[in-house]
């Protein structure tokens, strides 16, 4: 868990740092895009995290997409199969390049990094091959095939109704059915705190929920009216509609006002009641933490009110004088992105080790935690222009896939395999594991997502050209699996982190772009950014390792 | 203490080479050294004998400089010294040539002779400066080869030469030698025993570390025996042999150790023929030949609620054979047969499948996933067995295990969540104990399931599998400490060099019967 607030840390810092310095990150048609790919993205990084759990690593993902993506038109377009036949063939085919390189590593004992990279060659030489390296596309003729890479099915209101009742109705079953535990120590207070603890843990999830259904619905209290919205998709001649809301024009912003409203009205409580309880739980530690939130918050509102400006105003080739000397307007903007870069950064780390002081001082504090954080959230969200866009389809299946992928590496023996074959194979084979086939397994599991993701962006771009489609793209999905907390010795892994890794690589390849940064420097820029997560995640990893050991010995020296 | 009387005997006027004083080592929960003292003089060759895990090897790691004592002093020439890494004892003229070599098996012999040492000319490596001094310290131990030759082309026992030239190219006085001869052939060791007699004349003094004790009769000139980190007695020329050197090694008190409170079925050798006409035996092995010792079949049963104990040095092909009675190895013949019948296992999923649980050797490679928690340990061998459909995870069912696992066998763990990294020992071990109690498995097989943990919990493992047995589980464990053969098993098998020599029951279990079969000294 502690991870996943850790990549959602990066993914706030990233958006807050581009959101200060330009509008137009959170105007509808870049979040909307943004959104899109980032979906697009975290199919292939699932795939990805079930082979990296293993100990394994697939370079070939990029070229099977490129070969799925060129073998799609080229069945439907060329030798006009349907599409109810085409899907699955490719499918098919991206299931038996998986099934081969299971195989290869397990039987012959090969590298997965051998295997993979030979498959990243051989099949982007294959698919060009095939092609003879012409662009391919569909034309005019599958626009409703299209909708499963293009459409729109549905606005976020709608989906923050369905996710809120879903987590609502999980909620509750949660808190029905949740552990009747005692505390350790036996002092009246402990148990006072612990019982309230227990209490707002079990009850945040329903009320979160509840709480995101109600602003998703504003839209209908406030005079929508529900019917069909835009198709799904259409599939050899059969029509699939979402049900949405359908909303007048009039009120298409009403939900983000709502959704600031509420946030807030919601945050300010829940931060005043942690603010509280951690302080009376251990005023001394959470003292100088809580000073330099307040410090930093201070810094960014001054650079916001004195920077930013200047920033938007810069022109490349304009002079500016600061004091005595005279810089250019591209100087101008990079000392200033230099320095909000710095001032969110520390923002966003100075709340990190808020919560987790705070947290490990009081229990209740901790408990409060997730409340806190979607509050705090929806206040920002209220901001921007979220809430008017629309849900790509993309979106959808991924939302599907991760809760299909989340049950089947938590709650299935197998995914309990994976995880422990990654950690150690040889405990796992004499555990009775068949350690080979689950082995087969993730890399099939993964070659498919690499397949299901080429069918989804050659329907989304429409014209495919063989010999680039799908470059680099592995390494996207691996940099997001390991952003995510998947370790690349293996045995570790988690699917919600891995989805918001994906989402991390695109706003900041994003961002980038939106901020005027050479797009020469995007591999560079990206690279920094993930060199800087492992760093991070290292560091803690070591203190966290270290408080075990002492902790463990307190055991020791108190037994 | 024994100790001979003759050491007084041979007036010593020269200082000893090489001496050791009250040098005393701890390992937490393990005393490993405990006042030992040594000399040895020059062109000496010192035998050291002792059971495994008498200290030998810790008090050879203290000479040549990898670990430091924790009390006591080391001696070079009447000079005290002290050794903060292996490079200091190198300095002096100590080296340590290891069981398993320590040459780099990709480069030349000449490569590996001057490795870190390399002669240079004109700040590049000096190949005819390195090809003519291997020549010459090659032919010191009797080794015609080319210098270019790559290691990973000798033999074994050439290997070892090359490691003797090594030492003698850094001017060793001190040559310690640790089980040279466990994998060489007769003829090799005979090559081997001529070099060091050759060394030995030529002034350097030789500690000979091996469980052969036919070799040591032939090679010594004084054996000192350890015993459970202290001195056990020294013999000198005529006095070496075989069973002063044994009885030396074993002596000590058995009636402190674990008292077992129940004895299991087969007590006695006719008992033991009507135990083979009534049921059948819960794991029966009729000559399994395991891969590592091809012609050497080992044939013997277990019954159920019987505990055997199987003895031998280390290397005697004891794990082996239960590798390929979990299904690890396959057995290149022979056959296993599980209540009468015979099973063949390609993977341990089968043999557990077949209800077989081993408590591996080594705990935290093939025991434990060691960054699991307590729970999913416990849980990973029973998980599919008792999930619904083979699919879903039972929670409640891995909770209760676990649960039970805990309590059962009183694992001290903060919470059952605990990543089992930061457990003791003794703890791990129960973690998995408890994944096999999760299974109940019909035979319990445990390779040393108390190396390494402390008295406490190797007290809770005996009782565990005591309680198992009465349960009706056959138990076969396999064990280097003697006392523990002798205070669990029902019946003790011994192992020398891959072949049963021997099988003991109820009073004949005693140290010296084990050890002259274990020696191979002895055959049933």
């Amino acid at each position: 868990m502690n991870k996943v607030l850790g990549i959602f840390g990066l993914l706030l810092f990233v958006c807050l740092f581009t959101s200060v310095l330009s509008d137009s990150f959170v105007g509808e048609t870049n979040l909307y895009n943004l959104t899109r790919w980032s979906a697009l993205f975290g199919i292939l990084s699932i795939g990805v995290a079930f082979v990296i759990i293993t100990g394994g690593i697939d370079l070939s993902i990029g070229s099977v997409v490129g070969l799925v993506a060129c073998l799609l038109p080229m069945l439907m377009v060329d030798f006009g199969v349907s599409p109810l036949v085409a899907i699955p063939v490719v499918m098919l085919v991206a299931g038996l390049i998986g099934l081969l390189h299971g195989l290869l590593i397990t039987r012959l004992d090969l590298q997965p990094f051998i295997v993979t990279l030979c498959g990243l060659l051989f099949y982007r030489g294959f698919a060009r091959w095939l092609t003879d390296d012409h662009t391919l596309g569909y034309g005019q003729g599958f626009e409703g095939l299209r909708l499963l890479a293009i459409g729109k099915p549905c606005s976020w209101a709608t989906m923050l109704v369905a996710g809120g009742a879903c987590l609502f109705v999980y909620g509750l079953w949660k808190f029905h059915t949740r552990p009747k535990t005692s505390p350790k120590s036996r002092t009246l207070a402990d148990i006072r705190a612990y019982a309230e603890a227990s209490e707002i843990s079990a009850l945040s999830l329903p009320f979160i929920g509840f709480l995101l259904a109600l602003v998703g619905s504003a839209r209908f209290w406030m005079g929508g009216e529900m019917g069909p919205s835009t198709p799904l998709f259409e599939l050899g001649g059969y029509r699939v509609s979402g049900i949405g809301f359908i909303v007048p024009e009039s009120a298409v912003a009403l939900p983000a006002t709502v959704m600031r409203y509420v946030g807030t009205v919601l945050f300010i409580p829940t931060l005043l009641m942690f603010l509280e309880r951690a302080f009376r739980a251990d005023f001394r530690r959470v003292r100088v933490p809580f000073l330099i939130v307040l410090g930093t918050l201070l810094l960014l509102a001054a650079s916001i009110w004195q920077l930013v400006p200047h920033f938007r105003a810069a022109a490349p080739d304009d002079l500016w004088q600061v004091g005595a000397i005279q810089v250019s307007g591209t100087m101008l903007r990079v000392v200033i992105m230099m320095i909000m870069f710095v001032v969110v950064g520390s923002v966003i780390g100075a709340v990190g080790w808020l919560l987790s002081s705070a947290g490990s001082a009081c229990q209740q504090a901790k408990a409060l935690i997730p409340l806190l954080v979607t509050t705090g959230v929806m206040a920002l969200l209220g901001q921007t222009r979220l809430s008017a866009t629309m849900v790509p389809m993309p979106m959808l299946i991924l939302i599907v896939l991760s809760i299909l992928a989340s049950i089947f590496l938590n709650r299935t023996v197998y995914g309990r395999y994976l995880l422990a074959l990654g950690r150690n194979e040889e405990a796992a084979r004499y555990s009775g594991i068949n350690t080979k086939r689950m082995t087969v397994v993730a890399y099939v599991l993964c070659s498919l997502a690499a397949g299901l993701g080429g069918v989804l962006f050659s329907l989304d771009v429409n014209g495919v050209q063989p010999s680039g489609f799908g470059n680099f793209y592995e390494l996207y999905a691996i940099a997001a699996a390991v952003l995510g907390g998947c370790s690349l010795r293996g045995g570790e892994g988690n699917i919600l982190g891995v989805v918001i890794g994906a989402a991390v690589m695109r706003v900041l390849y994003n961002a980038t772009n939106i901020l005027g940064i050479s797009d020469k420097l995007e591999y560079s820029i990206i690279g920094i950014v993930i060199l800087a997560g492992a760093i991070v995640d290292v560091v803690v990893k070591r203190v966290v390792a270290k408080r075990a050991v002492l902790a463990s010995q307190q055991d020791k020296d108190s037994s | 203490m024994i100790s001979e009387s003759n050491t007084q005997q041979t007036p010593s006027l020269e200082t000893p080479l090489l001496e050791v004083r009250s040098l005393c080592k701890r390992f937490p929960g393990v005393r490993a050294l405990h006042n030992i003292d040594l000399k040895l003089m020059p062109g000496e060759v010192l035998a050291l004998v002792g059971e495994n895990g008498a200290g030998k090897s810790t008090l050879m790691k203290i000479l040549a400089g990898v670990q430091r004592p924790d009390e006591g002093e080391i001696l070079i020439d009447g000079a005290t010294v002290s050794f903060a890494n292996v490079a200091d004892s190198l300095r002096h003229g100590i080296t340590l040539i290891h069981q398993e070599l320590n040459l780099s098996d990709n480069l030349s012999v000449g490569a590996n002779i001057f490795l870190g040492r390399e002669p240079t000319r004109f700040g590049l490596i000096d190949r005819a400066e390195i090809d003519f001094r291997s020549r010459q310290h090659l032919s010191a131990v009797g080794l015609l080869i080319d210098p270019a030759t790559l290691v990973k082309d000798l033999t074994i026992g050439r290997q070892q030469m090359v490691e003797i030239a090594k030492a003698l190219s850094i001017e060793a006085r001190v040559l310690i030698m640790d089980e040279p001869t466990s994998s060489l052939s007769q003829r090799e060791a005979e090559a081997l025993f001529q070099v060091v007699r050759t060394l030995s004349e030529n002034g350097v003094s030789v500690i000979y570390i091996s469980h052969r004790l036919g070799e040591i009769e032939e090679l010594a000139d004084r054996v000192a025996v350890m015993r459970d980190g202290e001195n056990a007695g020294e013999l000198h020329g005529a006095d070496i042999n075989h069973d002063a050197m044994v009885s030396r090694m074993v002596g000590r008190d058995v009636s402190r150790f674990y008292e077992r409170t129940t004895r299991g079925v087969a007590t006695s050798e006719s008992e033991q023929q009507d135990a083979a006409a009534d049921p059948t035996p819960a794991l029966q092995v009729d000559d399994l030949v395991v891969p590592e010792h091809p012609g050497h079949p080992v044939s013997f049963k277990v019954m159920g609620g019987e505990i055997v104990g199987v003895a031998g040095l280390v290397g005697a092909g004891r794990t082996e054979m239960l590798r390929c009675l979990f299904g690890v190895a396959q057995p290149l013949s022979g056959t296993i047969s599980i209540d009468g019948k015979p099973v063949t296992m390609h993977s341990p999923k089968d043999a557990i499948a077949a209800g077989i649980g081993l408590v591996p050797e080594d705990r935290k490679e093939q025991g434990l996933v060691i960054d699991f928690s307590v729970r999913n340990n416990v849980s990973l061998a029973s998980l599919a067995d008792k999930s619904s459909g083979g699919t879903w995870i039972d929670f409640a069912a891995e909770d209760a295990d676990t649960t039970r696992s805990i309590e059962e066998l009183r694992i001290k763990t903060p919470t059952a969540d605990q990543v089992v990294r930061y457990l003791s020992g003794g703890n791990q071990q129960k973690v998995v104990l408890g994944k096999w109690l999760a299974m109940n498995p019909k035979i319990l097989l445990l390779d040393e399931p108390t190396r390494g943990i402390d008295v406490g919990a190797k007290e809770e493992i005996y009782r565990l599998m005591e309680t198992l047995a009465e349960k009706g589980m056959a138990v076969l464990f396999v064990s280097s400490e003697m006392e523990e053969v002798i205070a669990m098993s029902d019946r003790t098998l011994v192992m020398h060099e891959g072949s049963l020599t021997g099988q003991l029951v109820g009073d004949e279990i005693t140290e010296e019967n084990i050890m002259n079969l274990a020696t191979g000294v002895v055959e049933q």
